[in-house]
């Protein structure tokens, strides 16, 4: 007898169908597995084998075929265990067929028959729900992903046994795992969870927090060079947290890229804080974009909707930088391999820190004694396409002895209200654009949302010809302004929000002229 | 004068035989002219070593030169390049570089010479400048050469171009000196510089064309320096600088010394401070060198202290009030943002960073502030 289970292969973060198609017939006994089955993959029949003997569910003596279809779409990883063993024991007619019919299996399975969970099942199960099916048989250390897609049956369970029991007796089979509540209440939990760095632990450092408000509340890219124990990275790691918090659907694509990389942990669930990473600078290009032979989310993904932070930006291979090029224009990131391009999700916000010199000092020359070509060799390192995908730079100074100890006037809450606030403002204003936040303004809306008046546009010619600023300078100084303005509640533009926008731009000049 | 220009071919020649300039100069007083030496036999010059007019060493480097076949091609290719070679002997040779001791035998020419009439004054200093030092040099490197004073650095980084591009500008006359060929632009940075030497002033080095820029050249670079010039004038310098050679040279040379004196806090300026501990005289004015420089009397003008209180006089009734504030408590050296912030809230307790950002652009753009790696500084 032949059966159809269904299950679903990763292609990026885009689920492809694939039935698994087993035939149990009579023959020589053997076990055959075809449809461009990878080698873990080809293990399966191992696997799966011995799992069902140790479950007592022993595999009949006949000819099983297994096909996973569409046959052309290579496949890939352990997740095709569970609906094997399925296909067999229904194929087989341990059960009747019809009680695995539009169920979503997918599942790793261990030799004593144990269900392991397995990277993806948050794309798959949200996919396929869009697809039209509701009801998925997965593992149980799966169940908390799972259970963010709503509307669906999700049947989580710990081994083969309780799988054949449950399939077995249609409806009737309680399993003490089968509801979704626990997990429910997990999710929730790590929601109100504030965030661990709280801004409040910087005293001073004003221009930096001002900068960090301004870049979070328009997701503009942000550049801070200071010396070494400034305060960059203690900035950067607060600037994730004041983000505004994650929404539904940001939760579900960045948890989907997660799941796929194999990130979400268990008893965890869905990403319900932005993430910050922080790559070290050593990293791979492959780390950065994403690669191997089934490319696999880099941390341009893994940062999506949240903080790319790279700190000593310097150090950094420079065509390792110049990777990010693409994926900050495009925000994906596309990688191709014979059998298909990987598409991945890359809207992050760039956040980088770097010393002005070799010494780390410079311009205090008590300290640095760096000749002028040493710093120049030194800065040459960032390329001049990067430097133009980063809105804004500012200088961060190192604070004084003094100052340890004390707090700061606002915390982490009171920045991210304001954030939240001048999103509020944006949303508004784009409502019906693709896009929601400033920093993705571009072309003629830039024209139409970005008015500028008579003073305005006096302002910008003046700016242009005394501070010598470039043409590709300009539309990034209008959309800081334009987040400035939000952020000061304005409607409208007005000269100093353009004059604040470019005081972050003219300190590229000093030092990349 | 004739009988010159046909000995150039071999005076090029000469000058590019490795062996001192003293020996050199020697050898020509013995024959005369370098043709007679170029053609001289073996033996006469081996005569010269065993009375110890010369060494072995140079007998030996003068032999393997004088088999060189070809002298008239280097010299073509080199006033091609429009530039000329002056032997010691010739009259355009300038009369101060000639009586210090051990002048250069050579010096090579592109553009013009130093006048006999003319006073010169050497600004040299630091090659990273803070923005007080670039204030400093680009004052008397303007000032200077719009009195007449020609300007003789030696076209490094830092002080020495500033004030030669300032006195270029004031319409004046400058002199680069260089430790490589005069036909090499090192560093390459001020190729603007150097083009516009050339035709506004000239460039001068005792090394022969395409000699590259090498460490050890540059002491010989900073004695000629000093010893074209009436006075050396040192706008900026650490304890431990290059300037301190030609300080040095200049003192035995006979020159007058001035040192810009800097804050006693300042790292960069511990050299000049130091100058003057030793003696230098203050430069804290135009009219103060003009003063040693100059017989007759001259008109004079506002000190550079002056300056700045006149120009913060009239920028208090120019500038709006939230904008003089915030120009008050700049200085000549860049303050940090957070500082100018700290400083500023101390006067006007409702301004915020962006507020403070808004109004330095403002001034920027202005003219008022510049906006300096670290940092603002009033530019006034």
């Amino acid at each position: 007898m032949i059966v159809k289970i269904k299950s679903g292969a990763m292609l990026g973060v885009e689920m492809v169908p694939v039935d698994v198609e087993v035939d149990v017939s009579r023959g020589l006994p053997r076990f055959e597995l075809v449809g461009f089955a990878s080698s873990e993959l080809r293990e399966a029949k191992e696997r799966v084998k011995v799992a069902l003997n140790n479950s007592d569910l022993p595999i009949p003596v006949s000819k099983i075929t297994v096909n996973l279809s569409p046959a052309n779409l290579p496949k890939s990883g352990t997740s095709y265990d569970l609906p094997i063993a399925v296909g067999i024991l229904a194929a087989s007619e341990f059960f009747d067929y019809e009680a695995t019919k539009d169920i979503f299996m997918a599942g790793e399975v261990g030799l004593d028959g144990t269900l392991k969970g397995v990277p993806g099942i948050l794309p798959m199960v949200s996919q396929a729900r869009k697809k039209g099916l509701r009801k998925f048989l997965i593992p149980y250390e799966n169940r908390e992903e799972a259970a963010f897609v709503e509307d669906i049956e999700i049947i989580p369970l710990k081994d083969l046994r309780e799988v054949f029991l449950y399939l077995s007796n249609p409806g009737r089979y309680d399993s003490k795992y089968l509801f979704g509540e626990e997990a429910d209440s997990d999710a929730k939990k790590s929601k109100d969870a504030s965030p661990s760095a709280d801004f409040i632990d910087i005293y001073g450092q004003e221009t930096a927090k001002r900068a960090a408000l301004i870049s979070a509340a328009g997701f503009h890219n942000l550049l801070m060079v200071g010396p070494p124990g400034a305060g960059k990275t203690m900035i950067a790691k607060r600037i994730s947290g004041i983000l505004p918090p994650l929404t539904r659907e940001e939760s579900l694509e960045v948890s989907s890229i997660y799941s796929v990389a194999g990130l979400l942990k268990e008893g965890k669930g869905i990403l319900t804080e932005r993430p910050f990473i922080s790559p070290h600078h050593s990293m791979s290009d492959q780390a950065l974009i994403g690669g191997g032979r089934i490319p696999k989310p880099g941390a341009v993904s893994l940062s999506h909707r949240s903080v790319l932070f790279l700190d000593e930006l310097t150090e950094f291979r420079r065509s390792t930088l110049d990777l990010l090029r693409q994926p900050m224009e495009d925000k994906c990131v596309t990688i191709a391999r014979a059998y298909g391009n990987y598409t991945y999700p890359t809207n992050f916000m760039l956040v980088a820190a770097m010393n002005p010199c070799p010494c780390g000092y410079y311009p205090d020359r008590e300290r640095c004694h760096c000749t002028e070509p040493e710093i120049a060799r030194y800065l040459s390192k960032i390329s001049g396409p990067i430097l133009d995908r980063i809105d804004m730079t500012v200088e961060v100074s190192r604070p004084e002895v003094t100052t340890i100890g004390k707090v700061g006037d606002e915390s982490s809450k009171d920045l991210r209200d304001k954030v939240v606030k001048a999103r509020e403002i944006q949303k508004i204003r784009y409502r019906g654009k693709p896009y929601t936040m400033n920093s993705e303004l571009y072309g003629e809306d830039l024209n139409l949302f970005c008015k500028l008046g008579k003073p305005e546009k006096d302002l910008m010619s003046k700016a242009f010809a005394s501070l010598g600023l470039s043409i590709r300078a300009y539309h990034k100084i209008i959309k800081l302004a334009r987040t400035i303005a939000d952020i000061e509640e304005s409607e409208a533009i007005n000269v100093s929000h353009l004059e604040e926008a470019i005081s972050y731009r003219t300190i590229n000049r000093k030092y990349w002229n | 004068m004739d009988n010159l220009s046909n000995e150039l071919p071999f005076h090029l020649w000469l000058s590019e035989v490795y062996i001192k300039d003293e020996s050199k100069i020697k050898l020509l007083t013995y024959f005369g002219e370098p043709s007679k030496l170029f053609f001289a036999k073996d033996e006469e010059l081996k005569a010269l070593l065993e009375v110890g007019f010369i060494s072995d060493k140079e007998v030996e480097k003068l032999l393997i030169a004088k088999k060189q076949s070809d002298i008239y091609s280097p010299y073509l290719a080199m006033t091609k390049k429009g530039i000329r070679i002056l032997p010691l002997c010739s009259p355009e040779y300038p009369k101060k570089l000639k009586n210090i001791p051990g002048p250069p035998a050579y010096l090579f020419v592109d553009g013009l010479l130093p006048q006999a009439d003319k006073k010169y004054v050497a600004i040299i200093g630091t090659r990273v400048a803070s923005s007080y030092g670039r204030k400093a040099a680009e004052y008397f490197g303007f000032e200077l050469a719009r009195r007449g004073i020609g300007i003789i650095s030696g076209m490094a980084r830092g002080i020495d171009g500033l004030a030669q591009r300032a006195a270029i500008r004031a319409g004046g006359q400058s002199f680069g000196i260089l430790g490589c060929g005069v036909d090499i632009c090192y560093p390459l940075q001020n190729r603007d510089l150097y083009d516009s030497l050339k035709e506004k002033g000239g460039l001068i080095s005792p090394f022969a064309p395409g000699t590259k820029p090498q460490p050890y050249l540059f002491p010989e670079r900073n004695r000629i320096i000093s010893g074209l010039s009436d006075a050396v004038l040192v706008a900026e310098a650490r304890l431990k600088s290059g300037s301190k050679i030609t300080v040095d040279f200049a003192l035995e040379q006979g020159r007058d010394v001035f040192a810009v004196p800097g804050r006693i806090t300042d790292p960069m300026s511990t050299g000049t401070n130091d100058l003057i501990k030793q003696g230098a005289s203050i430069a804290d004015s135009v009219d103060t060198v003009l003063e040693a420089l100059l017989e007759e009397d001259f008109a004079r003008g506002l000190t550079p202290a002056e300056r700045t209180e006149r120009a913060l006089e009239m920028l208090r009734d120019e500038l709006p009030h939230e904008q003089f504030e915030i120009v008050s408590v700049l200085d000549d050296m860049p303050k940090s943002l957070d500082d100018i912030y700290k400083e500023a809230r101390k006067e006007n307790r409702n301004l915020t960073v962006g507020r403070l950002r808004s109004l330095l652009t403002e001034l920027c753009i202005d003219g008022y502030v510049t906006d300096e790696g670290g940092g603002f500084a009033r530019c006034f």
